[in-house]
């Protein structure tokens, strides 16, 4: 069932998203951002449904900080 | 030599005449000074010349003064996101016009301490948010080789300024791609080393989890000598990574026979120029004629890392410039406003599960990686694009093939390999397994033996 918010044009949509963090969302801010705002929904979108570790909530912090695989031998090995 | 002579010297050459005593630190230095001063107005790739300090420098290391050490007497230049002290450092932004830092940002302070001489501070796409280097508040680079293309960013002022031999060699960051763009676009070399290789303390951040600072210079062996005065543990750097440094420059004749170099042929040589690809194809098979296996190799889900890099590139940023975009929304363009103001926008799970799409980014290529020693890929699937016409979708096509290693860390090294019909320079990219950059420089050096590439110069610099 689609979320009543996500029912909204884009414009309506990205005013209840400013609003919803507290955000300014005057008409200057609407233009300036709806450019850009469905290629943000598409790529939230997108990163929600990639394949990623799911026993490994450590690697959340895993971060490119150390990489050589002796760092991480089970993520080298996988 | 007269002036085009110098300006032509690789970095390690004339390192060496001017430790041999046959080259003058101070004839050097003006030569390069009287370049920029000629190209300057048609190229602008620099936003602050220091002559007085680098003819200061000059005279002190010809006196025998001054530190000595591998780039003695030697003029550089610096993105200007790397802080120096007493000269201001814009990061290419309006926000920072009058930032002048008390201390020299560590690659800086190491570069002093081998003996290089600073020519000044490069221009630079605003914030390093960008690849076209068409800055708004200190006017656009233009790429030496067409000058209504643009040269690539974000350190589009240092692949300009080596393309035109305005410098020896140059410092820049690479955070989607920014140090291999415009090597790439420039028709130079440029390392993206491993992330935590190059301390990034005194560089002005975009993305934390992905920014690295790397060299960009004429040739091969001038990356390996400059990689080998920046490279090296941090503490002050939480993202430094302390593991051993080789000497870059050793080993690097050692060739390629062996080796083996896989072609990861699904994305990489797809949706691209067929020029860029016959360049490319063409280039392995220099790497097949010189001893080395090559091999089809699949990256998995290669073609979702731009988007997952994205994520985090630009939550981060929105990160780092949330209270200063507050207080002083008008120290920033319009379009990079824009984006940090949606980067706000990303639910943190968004950020979280490109964090952990990552994780998995890293293990695909290392267990491509654990097939062959190297990856060859185009370094962009497009020669510099005109400055007319560019849009968002510029940036996500020429940071296509080089987000997947910013996003990974890995080491990966770009190089001039031809040039499509209208005299653009074309790149390859070699990438390596964490921490083997002197392995990735030694097949650059193979591939650069045995072409001429690198030698060709822009009829338009002079």
């Amino acid at each position: 069932m689609t979320a009543p918010h996500q029912q909204l044009e884009p414009r309506d949509r990205l005013r209840a998203h400013l609003n919803a963090l507290g955000l300014p969302a005057d008409e200057a801010t609407l233009d300036l951002l709806l450019p850009g705002y469905p290629g943000l929904l598409s790529g939230v979108a997108r990163v929600a449904m990639m394949p990623r570790p799911e026993d490994e909530p450590a690697s959340v912090f895993r971060v490119a900080g150390a990489l050589a695989p002796a760092h991480f031998p089970e993520e080298a090995d996988a | 030599m007269n002036e085009r002579d110098l300006a032509d010297l690789t970095l390690a050459t004339a390192a060496s005449a001017i430790r041999a005593g046959t080259l003058s630190p101070v004839a050097l230095t003006e030569a390069l000074l009287a370049r920029i001063e000629r190209l300057q107005p048609a190229l602008n790739a620099f936003i602050t010349v220091t002559a007085a300090e680098a003819r200061a420098a000059a005279r002190a290391a010809e006196d025998g003064r001054g530190p000595g050490g591998p780039l003695h007497g030697v003029p550089v230049a610096l993105k200007d996101l790397f802080d120096t002290a007493g000269v201001r450092t814009t990061a290419g932004a309006k926000l920072f016009a009058d930032r002048v830092p008390a201390e020299d940002a560590a690659v800086v302070a190491r570069l002093r301490g081998a003996g290089a001489i600073s020519l000044g501070k490069l221009n630079m796409h605003e914030f390093a948010f960008g690849v076209t280097n068409d800055n708004p508040h200190y006017g656009r680079t233009r790429n030496p080789w067409n000058h209504e293309r643009v040269p690539g960013g974000s350190s589009g002022g240092s692949g300009a300024a080596v393309a035109a031999g305005l410098c020896l060699g140059a410092l820049g960051s690479d955070t989607g791609g920014s140090i291999r763009i415009p090597a790439a676009l420039c028709g130079i070399t440029g390392l993206k080393p491993t992330y935590g290789r190059v301390s990034r303390r005194g560089a002005v951040p975009l993305a934390w989890s992905m920014d690295h600072v790397g060299p960009m210079a004429g040739d091969v062996t001038d990356c390996a000598l400059l990689l080998n005065v920046i490279a090296g543990h941090d503490p002050l750097d939480p993202a430094s990574a302390d593991q051993p440094v080789p000497d870059f420059l050793a080993g690097l004749e050692d060739g390629v026979r062996g080796l083996s170099i896989g072609l990861p042929r699904r994305f990489y040589f797809e949706r691209l120029n067929n020029e860029v690809a016959a360049a490319v194809e063409a280039a392995a098979e220099v790497f097949r004629a010189a001893g080395a296996r090559l091999q089809v190799v699949e990256v998995e889900d290669v073609e979702q890392m731009g988007i997952t890099g994205g994520v985090i590139l630009v939550a981060e940023a929105a990160a780092y410039h949330q209270r200063s975009l507050r207080e002083h929304p008008e120290g920033y363009s319009e379009d990079i406003r824009r984006r940090l103001l949606l980067g706000e926008l990303y639910p943190a799970t968004a950020y979280v599960n490109a964090q952990r799409a990552r994780g998995r980014a890293s293990a695909v290529f290392a267990r491509a990686l654990s097939e062959v020693d190297l990856l060859l890929t185009p370094a962009t699937p497009v020669t510099a694009p005109p400055f007319s016409g560019l849009g968002s979708e510029t940036r996500d096509t020429l940071t296509r093939f080089t987000m997947p290693t910013d996003l990974t860390g890995l080491p990966s090294l770009v190089q001039p390999c031809g040039f499509d019909a209208g005299g653009l320079p074309i790149g390859l990219q070699l990438i390596g397994r964490p921490f083997e950059e002197a392995l990735v420089l030694r097949a650059g050096r193979v591939y650069e033996h045995a072409t001429d590439w690198r030698l060709r110069r822009p009829p338009l610099a002079g």
